[in-house]
């Protein structure tokens, strides 16, 4: 039987954005800093889909996500901008280094590229004295750590016998 | 499923993360610096409780608006947010901050505490 492709977006679009409200409630050590759980199914979509389709579940997170969470333009002002700057340094990544890179760097790339988006907004639209603190460093920390446990959480789903069969469908 | 390359990357963004955090952000005395949107000035380092509710005052006696709903103590040269307006909390929850280099934000009321030994504002002594 085959699968239909958007019925696939849409349901890893949901799961994408249940993983970004569930993390909301998860607590982290350093306030601020996210698992990014919901960056799993945009690489399992990049991997195993096209990127269109990966791009659509990004922008769909990122304009979702923040309803869920308080102060609503605030994160939409991180949210969009960041998914979209992560989204485009992991598609150029996996197209051009895709035999050389594993999903494990090519997370980390998304994972960083978040994080510095983040960083610029804040310092452009909110804070201008962030440069000057040791903020971007725990934060780059973090996202590094963060990215190379999604990426091995990416890594066996997409390996995954019964997900490999349900994409080989598409 | 990993390669030397993909451990040479991920090992440059770990040692960039370290450096950063462990830099040393300035030598001088250290400074409490307000930023409370486009505005930012030092404000007296000394023990007590503060808020942002009115006029905050400087070192040099200068009042400027902060009108944030923001309260904050200063104990031991720590300094804490104990209340925020924002619904994320991002400041309240944050640890008190004593160290060079060191931030207390909250971005949505556009307010940061940043412990400053560099001299950011070329203050003359």
């Amino acid at each position: 039987m085959k699968v239909n492709i958007y019925i696939l977006t849409g349901l890893m679009a949901s799961v994408s954005i249940i993983l970004g409200v569930i993390e909301n409630f998860i607590p982290s050590p350093v306030p601020a800093i996210r698992l990014g759980l919901s960056n799993i199914p945009i690489l399992i979509m990049l991997y195993l889909a096209e990127a269109n389709y990966a791009l659509l579940l990004s922008l769909l997170k990122s304009f979702i996500v923040p309803i869920f969470s308080a102060n609503i333009f605030f994160k939409l002002s991180l949210s969009v901008p960041a998914s979209l700057f992560s989204f485009l340094c992991m598609f150029i990544t996996y197209k051009f280094f895709k035999e050389k890179l594993s999903i494990i760097t090519i997370s980390v790339i998304g994972a960083v590229a978040h994080m510095v988006m983040q960083v610029v907004i804040v310092s452009l639209l909110y804070i201008k004295g962030l440069i000057y603190t040791n903020i971007a460093g725990v934060l780059l920390l973090s996202a590094v750590i963060t990215g190379i446990l999604m990426g091995i959480a990416a890594y066996k789903i997409i390996n995954h016998r019964q997900i490999k069969e349900m994409f080989s469908r598409l | 499923m990993v390669r030397i390359i993909d451990i040479i990357i991920i090992l440059f963004f770990l040692v960039l993360s370290i450096v950063l955090i462990f830099k040393p952000y300035g030598y001088e005395a250290k400074k409490l610096l307000l930023v409370v949107e486009q505005d930012s000035y030092y404000i007296p380092f000394k023990p007590g409780k503060y808020n942002l509710y009115s006029q905050v005052e400087d070192i040099y006696g200068k009042k400027h608006a902060a009108y944030k709903s923001i309260d904050y103590i200063i104990e031991d040269e720590k300094v804490q947010v104990t209340h925020s307006d924002c619904a994320n909390q991002v400041c309240v929850n944050t640890a008190a901050i004593s160290k060079c280099g060191e931030a207390i934000i909250c971005a949505p009321n556009k307010v940061a505490f940043i412990i400053d030994c560099k001299n950011i504002l070329k203050v003359s002594k």
